[in-house]
């Protein structure tokens, strides 16, 4: 039994203690999945808080079928899911923008969680891929948030997403070539292809 | 001979570890021909590399809102009584177990957070002459705590025994006030969804002197509502515990999944200051039949000082 699935059991068995062990491990991941959906601290914070209650709820209910990971994340995806749907049908004003291929994406709108001040400390690149990610559809946003954000395998999010393996590939290569292509046509790819000329790291 | 789309897919997946040495130097060598692909490997590179500094840590008070949205949850499963819809509700009592100890007007009754109104159902309970807090704590003897499938609240007493108990302990008695008849039938039949068990009115309306102590009437609302509210804060000061009674085809909502609660056993609920009244009232529960669980120490929703109990308590 691996340490985690003690930590479960425990839950499982009333241990509150235990269940702030899972929540230590998992709040900051499903945080930053509820930040990137919803673009919003206060939102972020609410979506965050209901998937800890759902998964204290629910607890009971693990039978370890998938893993634990998968579970906190397939239920953290159908809230992203259930708040991007209630957060359309809010907005008076359409938000979704279509690209040339007729992909729906998010209009692009301010990020109002970053106070000036942390809004400076951004690099331009990292701004850049911020925008970009707001730009793309949310299945789009959703698989790079999982796999670069996140840094599940193709395997988890197949199991979070119900999809096979070999679609997770495509999607997130049609995700990501949105995204490059996004940041390509910004200003911030010159510099780094000046930091490419002080050597590669990696590969 | 193959061009940039069939090399597309490989070259976005690049960094990701997962292409085998072959596919790699593939990818490259044909990079190192198109400009174009180039050009879309160092984004891609830069996406790899930038998008871990995209993870924010969340704000600092989300963790302790979690765990007091999860602490609020536990306290309201216990509270939260659902009853089947298909089956009639047959009772529910309100019952105090005074143990040795004093209870202050209006502690009570902060104990719901609803005080508004509630139906006349009302039980009394009567307390003792003024028992000396601390010590070895009085002790509840005997209970008789019958669930049943009417309408028929469970009455419980509590008194004291064993050595080292001060003599001027007495023993507590609660007792359910007679209800009237058509009361009595309003609880019996109610249709409600659920039933909702809350205080009632202010202790300055329902709080007597009475010649051993203080005599406050209790109530319960028939059906109504869903829910039954749980408290916010439970201000306890004397040495006593509460004990709520839902006897009957009574379902704790959240606790449906549990065998007990399905099979509509009754549903005790004590919440006590003192540990050692509170084991000593959980073996005579026990011997009485009854399974008891703890599932709550309410720290936050009682005081965060001092060490209550809410026991759930099922009978056989």
């Amino acid at each position: 039994m691996t340490e985690e699935s003690q930590i479960i059991k425990r839950v499982q068995n009333g241990d509150e203690a235990a269940f702030e062990e899972l929540l230590s491990a998992y709040e900051k991941k499903i945080y930053n999945l509820a930040y990137r959906e919803s673009r919003n601290v206060q939102d972020a914070m609410d979506i965050t808080q209901e998937v800890f209650l759902r998964v204290f709820r629910s607890i009971k209910d693990f039978r370890g079928e998938s893993s634990f990971s998968t579970w906190v994340y397939r239920i953290a995806t159908n809230m992203c899911i259930d708040f991007a749907r209630r957060a359309a049908k809010n907005n008076a004003v359409s938000l979704t923008v279509y690209d040339e291929d007729g992909e729906a994406a998010d209009m692009d709108i301010p990020d109002d969680s970053s106070t000036p001040e942390t809004y400076y400390e951004k690099t331009e690149l990292r701004r850049e891929m911020e925008r970009g990610l707001r730009m793309l559809s949310p299945e789009h946003r959703h698989i790079i948030i999982l796999r670069d954000i996140n840094g599940l395998s193709y395997l988890e999010i197949a199991q979070i997403l119900k999809l096979e393996e070999g679609t997770v590939k495509s999607r997130l290569a049609r995700a990501r070539a949105k995204l490059a292509s996004f940041i390509i046509q910004g200003n911030n790819f010159a510099p780094i292809q000046s930091k490419e000329k002080e050597g590669r790291r990696g590969f | 001979m193959k061009t940039c789309v069939d090399y597309a897919e490989k070259l976005a997946l690049f960094y990701d570890g997962e292409l085998s040495e072959a596919e790699k130097e593939e990818v490259l060598r044909h990079a190192e021909e198109c400009p174009e692909c180039s050009r879309l490997l160092k984004a891609y590179k830069m996406i790899f590399e930038e998008a871990e500094s995209l993870e924010i840590p969340p704000p600092e008070s989300l963790h302790g809102r979690i765990m007091k949205a999860v602490e609020t949850e536990k306290v309201r499963k216990t509270f939260f009584i659902k009853r089947k819809t298909t089956e009639k509700i047959c009772a529910a009592a309100v019952i105090l177990l005074m143990l040795g100890g004093v209870l202050r007007n209006g502690e009570l009754l902060s104990f719901f957070s609803d005080n508004k109104a509630l139906s006349s159902d009302t039980v009394n309970f009567a307390a003792g002459s003024e028992g000396k807090a601390g010590g070895a704590g009085a002790e509840a003897k005997s209970i008789e705590a019958v669930p049943k499938d009417s309408a028929q609240a469970a009455t419980l007493s509590g008194s004291e025994k064993g050595a080292g108990v001060n003599e001027d302990k007495q023993v507590q008695n609660i007792e359910e006030t007679q209800q009237k008849p058509d009361e009595n039938t309003r609880m019996k039949t109610a249709t409600g969804p659920a039933s909702r068990v809350e205080g009632s009115s202010p202790v300055s309306e329902s709080a007597t002197d009475g010649e051993n102590g203080a005599s406050m009437k209790f109530g319960i609302a028939a059906a109504k509502e869903k829910t039954v509210l749980c408290p916010d804060k439970v201000p306890f000061e004397g040495e006593f515990a509460f004990v709520m009674v839902a006897s009957g085809s009574t379902l704790t909502d959240e606790l449906s999944a549990d065998k007990e609660a399905k099979s509509g056993k009754a549903v005790f609920y004590l919440m006590k200051k003192d540990e050692k009244i509170v084991s000593d009232t959980e073996d005579a529960l026990i011997k009485q039949g009854f399974e008891v669980t703890y599932f709550n120490d309410g720290k936050d929703y009682i005081d965060s000082n001092s060490k209550e109990f809410i026991i759930e308590i099922l009978a056989e």
